[in-house]
């Protein structure tokens, strides 16, 4: 493989002009061209963009893209690192909130309610914390529980149950990524078998991307 | 079956509706099947053509600078095709961007009528919206596939021009 630099012959794209990743070109981590070339990061309205450039940023330092070839693939595998991370973080809020769905219902029971005396604000605490697996909200639920003459394993099987059918599609995306990383790396060793190994290595060390963003167990949790 | 009856009063019904007369009627209703426009080949959208031109010069300023003419030319013609590839790809992308934000907006927006406080109900917006959107993200991936696909072609075409110029300026050296 010939080893290339990216060519600037052509004017210079002002910082101003790079859209989303400005700071970065005006810190000199991506060509100003470049930011022109590789789209709009993957991000909703809800989403942090300096957390995503940290992380683009981390990518870059390890990867050192070349050519505009290796600078397409660096953006397309950072991305493709925040979607599943951002699938792995949806995955779990989605269960608390299956799991808290399910203990405000059974909180719900009038004869829980009448015996337990809880008030909405103290139910929605209770199921809050169960569903966050405090020991503490545990004990108090299984304490209420009893009462009705069921156990804590009656909400752990029908929480499995409604999360099947409603994380199977957003499952189904989190392996989409991972198959998605694998070809790319599999492009990579056929065509730039040094770029490839940066690639691999910045993908299996869980703690490039949480130390970009500060967000340790988010990135390694597959 | 479609009684005989049915079938006389759908064609005088047929018959009494001609479409839309105006130039402007004409093109609404001509968009009236369209969802995301992403099968339409780019080659046919001229809105596109200048900004494939402007990707396409970025290709093959960096493969195709300092070789021969013939060289050079097979790079340009790679980096057209790449160019293309590369837009199609970002075309995607800004689908699956736009049908993930539209699913968390309106989640957000009832989450907030309930009574939360948009800082405080964002996360657990982005987690419904994303569980909302899976099965339309899952229908796009047919288009992203065949996006990443075309892309790696692409480039696959224009760094064997690389080589080809490499190992030809071995022979010539």
């Amino acid at each position: 493989m010939g080893g290339m630099t990216f060519s600037f012959s052509s004017a210079a794209v002002r910082a101003g002009d790079a859209g989303p990743y400005a700071a970065l070109v005006l810190e000199g981590v991506i060509p100003a061209r470049i930011a022109d070339l590789i789209g709009e990061p993957p991000l909703t309205r809800l989403e942090d963009l300096s957390i995503y450039l940290r992380l683009l940023a981390a990518f870059i330092e390890t990867l050192a893209p070349g050519d505009i070839a290796e600078w397409t693939w660096t953006k397309f595998i950072v991305d493709l690192v925040w979607e599943r991370r951002r699938l792995q973080r949806a995955k779990v809020l989605l269960l608390e909130q299956i799991q808290r769905n399910l203990a405000m219902n059974l909180l719900a029971d009038p004869a829980v309610l009448r015996e337990a005396r809880l008030t909405v604000a103290e139910r929605t605490d209770l199921a809050s914390g169960v569903a966050a697996a405090k020991p503490q909200a545990i004990a108090t639920f299984q304490a209420h529980l009893a009462r009705l003459g069921k156990d804590v394993s009656d909400v752990g099987d029908s929480a499995a149950y409604v999360s099947i059918d409603q994380l199977a599609p957003v499952n189904a995306l989190i392996l989409l990524c991972e198959q998605r990383l694998d070809e790319t790396l599999k492009t990579l060793l056929k065509w730039r078998a040094r770029f490839h190994t940066r690639a691999a290595a910045a993908l299996a060390d869980a703690s490039l991307a949480a130390n970009a963003t500060g967000e340790p167990g988010h990135f390694d949790i597959l | 079956m479609t009684s005989q009856a049915r079938i006389d009063a759908n064609r005088a019904n047929a018959a009494r509706s001609t479409g839309p007369r105006s130039a402007a009627g004409k093109a609404r209703s001509k968009l009236n099947a369209r969802r995301h426009g992403l099968d339409t080949p780019l080659s046919t959208l001229p809105e596109l053509r200048a900004r494939s031109a402007q990707i396409a010069e970025s290709f093959s300023e960096n493969f195709g600078e300092g070789r021969s003419a013939p060289a050079a030319a097979a790079a340009a013609a790679s980096a057209s095709v790449a160019a293309l590839a590369h837009l199609q790809m970002l075309r995607v992308e800004a689908q699956r961007r736009e049908v993930l934000s539209q699913n968390v907006e309106t989640i957000l927006a009832r989450l907030v009528a309930l009574g939360g406080v948009e800082a405080d109900v964002a996360e657990l917006a982005l987690a419904l919206g994303l569980a909302q959107a899976a099965p339309e993200l899952l229908a796009l991936e047919r288009h992203r596939r065949r996006a990443l696909s075309r892309q790696r072609r692409a480039l696959q075409a224009l760094l064997s021009t690389e080589a080809a110029a490499d190992s030809d300026g071995a022979v010539r050296c």
